[in-house]
Formats: structure tokens, C-alpha cells, sequence
């Protein structure tokens, strides 16, 4: 992103340039630039372990970053306690003040700038509103479920208005329905209140549906920023590919000019923007399952089609997904709308099927990035989900 | 029995179903008190059982110089023993020990608050051990031997008194020992671990999330330890505070060897009539003044922890706007 216009002195923005923390020998963030502008939902996506959290601490002044400089609204924060920052912090297991009531949590903020108990109850009051939780002010912590304690403490943090909110995994201790609900709230939140969100999550789906922008981020690099169409549609490494979404990938050789990748059985062709790829040299290629259509007839050609014995259908709700055995212990995932799914069988014979512009092609030393990485989604796919 | 109804819960869902009116019978069978059979006969035997025999003792008549026993019959109950044991000659003792243990355990929480909490939330985890070792080191020592230890330390030729005097800060020998402040630093000593190891405790089981929480939200560091890590550590510190103060009113090595006659404490007065004057009854008597002392004490504390909490609630307690028809 480095066509951004150098975002000067506006409140909200986020700078780093350079960032680097380590933790002993350890390189946690190892040198990472990044340019948010005010008012952006932007997300930090990736493993455990890949740098997002160590990167939030620092912008909240837990952390001091070992090299680098880092700014908010156009003003350096090196040395600047957590206290005096601009900023606030949802936290993971939200961390609400166990002796205190629900009001006075979130009147912790206000009080200690000193603001008048009148106004002070007008404001609590309004945040309260805000995330639903007023009839509850006068409960304890302990007597609220996840869900609401999770509501408390982002009333506790937008309560101060403060121009950058950080959120460390904040729906990761929530049941899959109220997580998604969470997603939608948060985000009219945001867009209502205009603050800068920064969202550390491990979740793809969570980064997808709230972000305007994703950092991908691995081994404490950001591996590619973009709006959540572009890391989707246009993954600029196998890493990404197999992180967001899921992927079905192919060992082979890169053939074709580049443009190929010969495993095999089969040969995979991509009519994408392929880089680094020379002739014979190890390749990866990946073709997400919603790519792939699933025919009980031979639809013809050499090219991006995979003969196979149909082993298992999912009904996935609105999705059904199918699961190809290849051979080689080989198994292809294919994700059909319900609407368009085939009548098929499982034990018959089928052809897997996409166009050429579903295939990426990544090189080997990409591949083995993903090969090592467990954690992602991708191993479940190999490991026939 | 306890172990064979483990052993069917944990084969429970493996387990037919035939089988759980058995298990539920065994349970209605086994009442629950059981389990607390051990404390409750050791209360009686070694708590109750005392405590009752010194208040009958206290109302009974010494019988003569040689005979220990007192004679407890009702006849000649009275309360004599008390009569004496508030006399002028008396009293002050009694007050001058609520008076150290007061202040012996203000110095231990003074003291112990910042190491305990310096211990639970700076150190590295790989040293704290060592460390709360160290803090333990003088209870692996005789109590007795280390008090006499503070003879040498607090005698006017002993360390305070000739290191004062080499750097200057005074030209005559000091004598502490011997004095009530020499009983209140044997105390403070003596004390200390008994009020550092719950305090640690508690300040290690405050998440650091809080305390992070807390600066996020724009609390200074000691706003944050006095509005947040303070309010969650002080079941810690009542425990350290009872821990230290109801054992220090009772204490006697320490001041029969650190305060001679001017720091007289009531555990002394108290022996002393136990094991010198052999009048059982008049030591009786003391012994329950000392107790009602320490009674009457712990209400008072009790009583202004009571109001300092509602006063610290009222302070933070905040009233919200009527709701609107939004």
C-alpha cells in the first residue's frame, strides 16, 4: 500500500515504520510497516505465534517496540505510557474489574480523568445503550455470560471515545452464533462512531466480514495488505492462499511456460499472473473447493480436470461439499450452492472440473511455507477436512 | 468407602444404569459431617475443651501456693480473678500489648504490601521461589534462638547501637534493648513472613490483564495498585493482619527476652503466674481479658474495614440518567 498519501497529522491514523520487537533472541514483529487511516476497520490476520498480538500491545504501550517508530494521529508514541495514549484496548478475556458493577467498570475511564458525576452518568449511560446493557449496570462481572461481558467491555472501551480502539480476539471465547451477531454489531459500531478499529484475530472468516483492510501476517511479517476482496480473490503468496479460505493444493512441476503446474495425473493450468515460475522447477498450485464443479459425466479435455471416485458428500447447510478421492491418497474438496448441487452417489465415478482462472500457482519455496504451518486451514483440507 | 464411590463415578458412563441406585444409596448412607469428623474432634479436644477449662479456672479460687489446681467448685466461683487482674498494677500491660500488636502489624503491612507485590508481579517466576525461601528461612529457625539473636543485635554494644555511633548519628551507646521498641522490632521481625505469604498470594492471583486494563483506561501505576490491585488483594491482607496480630497478642518469648520489664506483654503476665506464682485461676482470668482484648479488637477492625469499604463504594457508585423511551 504504498500509494496511500502520507496520512500527516489526522486523528485516528496509524503509522508504523520499521517496527521491530524482540523478545530476547526471539523476533516477534520483525519489521513491519503499516499505514492506517482514520476511521478504517483493518484486521491483523494469523497464526499464533505470527506477531499481531505483540504488534497490538505495543500500540496500546505495553510493549516498546526494539526498532522503528510508531505514531498516532501523526504524533510519535515511543515512550508514552499506556495511560496517557489515545488509545484503548479490548481484551481477550476482556478483563473487567471483578469488585466493580457493570456501571462503575465502565465509568473506570472517565472517572480517572477526572469527569463530573453527572456527566459522568450521562456517558455510562449512553455506552450502556450503546452495547444493549443497561438493564444489567448493576450487576457484578461474574453474573454476566460471555456474550456480555464481552458487551461490557467494549462499552468500557468506547465509552472514553478514545481515536484508535485495539481489540485482541474479542469474540474467540464465543459460541459461533453470538460470535457472528458480535461481527455485525461491531462493525455498525464502528462505522457509527468512526474510530479507528485495529482487530487482532486468527479467525479468516471474523477478518473477512468486518474488515475494510487485512494484514495477513507470519513469523512477524505482514505477507500481504488488502481489502478483503483482493487477499480472497488475488492471494499474493501460497501462505495467504491457504490461510483465507480454504484451498486444495497440487505438488507438481511448473510446466508451460509458467503457466502450468503438471501433477501428477493431471495437469493443472491457470490463466492468472504468474511470477518466478521457470519450467520443471518445483511448483504448488491451489484451486479454492467453491471453484470446483463436480459432473457425473467426463466433461472432456486434459486440462483442469481430475477423475475420481466420489467418497463423501457434507451437507454444509447452504453449501453441499463433496469429496473426491483421487487417488494417492489424494482428496478433492468441491463446494456447491445447494440450489446447483447434482444428484450424485458416493462410490461413483465423477470428474472435478474449473476454469483456468481458479488455478494459482505458487513456487516451491512458498509451498514449503505452507506445508509447515499446521495451524491453517489449509492441513485440514489436506488432511480431507 | 470414599474410594469406592470415586471409582463408580469415574466408570460412571461406561457403567450400566442397574447399577446407580447402589451408588445413590451408598451416598444417602455415608451423611456428609463425616468428612468434617476430624476438625470437629480436634476443635473440641484441643480448642473448645481448653478455652472452656480456662474460663472455668478464671472463676475459681487459688487453694494454696503449692497446690496448682484450683478449686473450681460453683460455691465458690467469683469474679475475683478479674478484680485483681484489671488493678492498676496490672492494666497497662494489657494496653501496652494492643498497642505493640497494633502497631507490629501496621509496620508488617507497611512492609510487606510493596515486597509481596513486588515479588508476585516484577520478579521473574524462575527467582520468586528462591525468594519466598528466603522470607522462610528464619521459620526453620528456632524461635527462640533467633530472638535471643536480636539480643546481640539490639544490646548497647551490639550492632544498631555501635553502627549509629561509627557513622556519627550518635555519641552515646543506645540501649534497645529492653525497651518497647526493642519488643516492636523483635515483633516486626518474628511476624513478617506470616503477613508476606498470604499478601503474595493474593497479589499473584490478580490477573495482569486487570492491571493492564486498568493503565489502558488511563490509570496511573499507583492509581491502578490503589483503585484495582489493593481492593483485589484484601482478602490477603486480612488474612496476614489476623495471621500476624492475634498470635503477636499472645506472643511472650519475644518480649520476656527483648523488653525485660518495660516491655512487659500480656503472654508474659500471663506465664508468669502459670509458671512462677503457680495461681492458675488469677492466670486464667488474664488469659480471658487478653482474649476479650483481641475480641473486642478484631470488632473494632472489623468495623472500620466495614465503613472504609462503604465509604470507598459510595465513592465509586455512580447513578444513571432515568431511561428513555429509546
Amino acid at each position: 500500500m504504498t500509494d496511500t498519501v502520507s496520512p500527516g497529522g489526522e486523528t485516528g491514523s496509524v503509522e508504523l515504520i520499521d517496527v521491530v520487537k524482540m523478545f530476547g533472541d526471539f523476533t516477534a514483529v520483525d519489521s513491519i510497516n503499516l499505514q492506517v487511516q482514520p476511521g478504517e476497520f483493518i484486521s491483523l490476520l494469523g497464526p499464533s505465534g505470527c506477531g499481531k498480538t505483540t504488534t497490538l500491545r505495543m500500540l496500546a504501550g505495553f510493549e516498546e517496540p526494539t526498532a522503528g517508530e510508531m505514531r498516532i494521529s501523526g504524533q510519535p508514541i515511543a515512550g508514552t505510557p499506556p495511560h496517557k495514549r489515545d488509545v484503548n484496548t479490548v481484551f481477550q478475556a476482556y478483563a473487567l474489574f471483578p469488585h466493580m458493577t457493570v456501571a462503575e467498570n465502565v465509568a473506570y475511564g472517565l472517572r480517572q480523568r477526572g469527569t463530573g458525576k453527572a456527566e459522568m452518568g450521562q456517558k455510562v449511560a449512553e455506552a450502556l445503550d450503546m452495547v444493549k446493557m443497561r438493564p444489567l449496570a448493576e450487576r457484578k462481572p461474574k453474573q454476566l455470560s460471555g456474550g456480555q461481558q464481552q458487551r461490557v467491555a467494549l462499552a468500557r472501551a468506547l465509552v472514553n471515545r478514545p481515536s484508535l480502539l485495539l481489540l485482541d480476539e474479542p469474540l474467540g471465547a464465543l459460541d459461533r452464533k453470538l460470535r457472528e451477531e458480535m461481527q455485525i454489531e461491531l462493525k455498525l459500531l464502528q462505522s457509527q462512531l468512526g474510530i479507528t478499529f485495529i482487530f487482532v484475530t486468527h479467525d479468516q472468516e471474523e477478518a473477512l466480514s468486518m474488515s475494510d483492510r487485512i494484514a495477513v501476517m507470519l513469523d512477524g511479517r505482514i505477507e500481504q495488505l488488502g481489502d478483503p476482496y483482493t487477499i480472497y480473490e488475488h492471494p499474493s503468496s501460497a501462505f495467504v492462499a491457504g490461510f483465507i479460505g480454504q484451498q486444495n493444493f497440487f505438488n507438481g512441476k511448473a510446466a508451460g511456460g509458467g503457466r502450468a503446474v503438471s501433477a501428477e495425473g493431471c495437469t493443472l493450468i491457470s490463466s492468472r499472473d504468474t511470477t518466478g515460475l521457470s519450467d520443471g522447477s518445483e511448483a504448488l498450485a491451489a484451486v479454492r473447493p467453491e471453484a470446483i464443479t463436480v459432473t457425473d459425466t467426463d466433461p472432456g479435455g486434459q486440462q483442469n480436470v481430475i477423475r475420481g471416485e466420489l467418497a463423501g458428500i457434507s451437507h454444509l447447510g447452504d453449501v453441499i461439499q463433496f469429496v473426491v478421492s483421487a487417488g494417492e491418497g489424494r482428496e478433492i474438496l468441491s463446494r456447491v450452492p445447494r440450489t446447483s448441487a447434482p444428484r450424485l452417489d458416493t462410490g461413483q465415478t465423477v470428474w472435478c472440473s474449473w476454469n483456468a482462472d481458479h488455478t494459482y500457482l505458487f513456487t516451491a519455496e512458498q509451498a514449503e511455507l505452507v506445508m509447515a504451518d499446521p495451524a491453517s486451514d489449509k492441513a485440514e483440507v489436506l488432511a480431507g477436512n | 468407602m470414599t474410594t469406592d464411590t470415586v471409582g463408580t463415578a469415574d466408570t460412571g458412563a461406561a457403567a450400566p444404569k442397574a447399577s446407580s441406585p447402589v451408588r445413590n444409596k451408598r451416598r444417602r448412607g455415608a451423611p456428609k459431617f463425616l468428612l468434617a469428623l476430624p476438625a470437629w474432634t480436634w476443635f473440641i479436644l484441643f480448642f473448645a475443651l481448653p478455652v472452656g477449662l480456662v474460663l472455668l479456672y478464671s472463676l475459681g479460687e487459688q487453694v494454696s501456693a503449692f497446690v496448682q489446681k484450683p478449686d473450681v467448685s460453683p460455691d465458690v466461683w467469683s469474679l475475683d480473678n478479674f478484680d485483681k487482674a484489671i488493678e492498676p498494677e496490672y492494666m497497662p500491660v494489657f494496653w501496652r500489648t494492643l498497642k505493640i500488636s497494633i502497631i507490629g502489624t501496621f509496620i508488617c503491612l507497611l512492609i510487606s504490601v510493596p515486597f509481596a507485590y513486588w515479588l508476585a508481579t516484577k520478579v521473574d517466576p524462575r527467582w520468586r521461589g528462591l525468594l519466598l525461601g528466603l522470607v522462610l528461612v528464619p521459620f526453620w529457625t528456632n524461635f527462640l534462638v533467633r530472638t535471643i539473636g536480636w539480643q546481640l543485635i539490639l544490646s548497647p554494644n551490639g550492632l544498631v547501637s555501635d553502627g549509629l555511633q561509627k557513622v556519627g548519628l550518635r555519641d552515646d551507646p543506645l540501649a534497645l534493648l529492653y525497651t518497647q521498641t526493642g519488643v516492636q522490632i523483635g515483633v516486626v521481625y518474628n511476624y513478617l513472613p506470616l503477613m508476606i505469604l498470604p499478601l503474595y498470594v493474593a497479589f499473584d492471583r490478580t490477573e495482569p490483564a486487570l492491571r493492564e486494563a486498568s493503565k489502558d483506561l488511563g490509570a496511573s501505576r499507583v492509581k491502578t495498585f490503589f483503585q484495582v490491585t489493593m481492593p483485589l488483594a484484601m482478602p490477603g491482607a486480612i488474612a496476614g493482619m489476623l495471621l500476624v496480630f492475634i498470635p503477636l497478642m499472645g506472643d511472650y518469648i519475644t518480649p520476656v527476652l527483648l523488653g525485660g520489664a518495660k516491655g512487659n506483654m500480656a503472654g508474659s503476665l500471663v506465664a508468669g503466674q502459670f509458671l512462677e506464682t503457680f495461681n492458675w485461676s488469677q492466670g486464667a482470668a488474664m488469659a480471658v481479658i487478653m482474649i476479650a482484648f483481641i475480641l473486642a479488637a478484631l470488632i473494632v477492625a472489623a468495623l472500620l474495614g466495614l465503613l472504609l469499604r462503604a465509604g470507598l463504594r459510595a465513592n465509586r457508585r455512580i447513578t444513571l440518567p432515568q431511561a428513555t423511551r429509546s
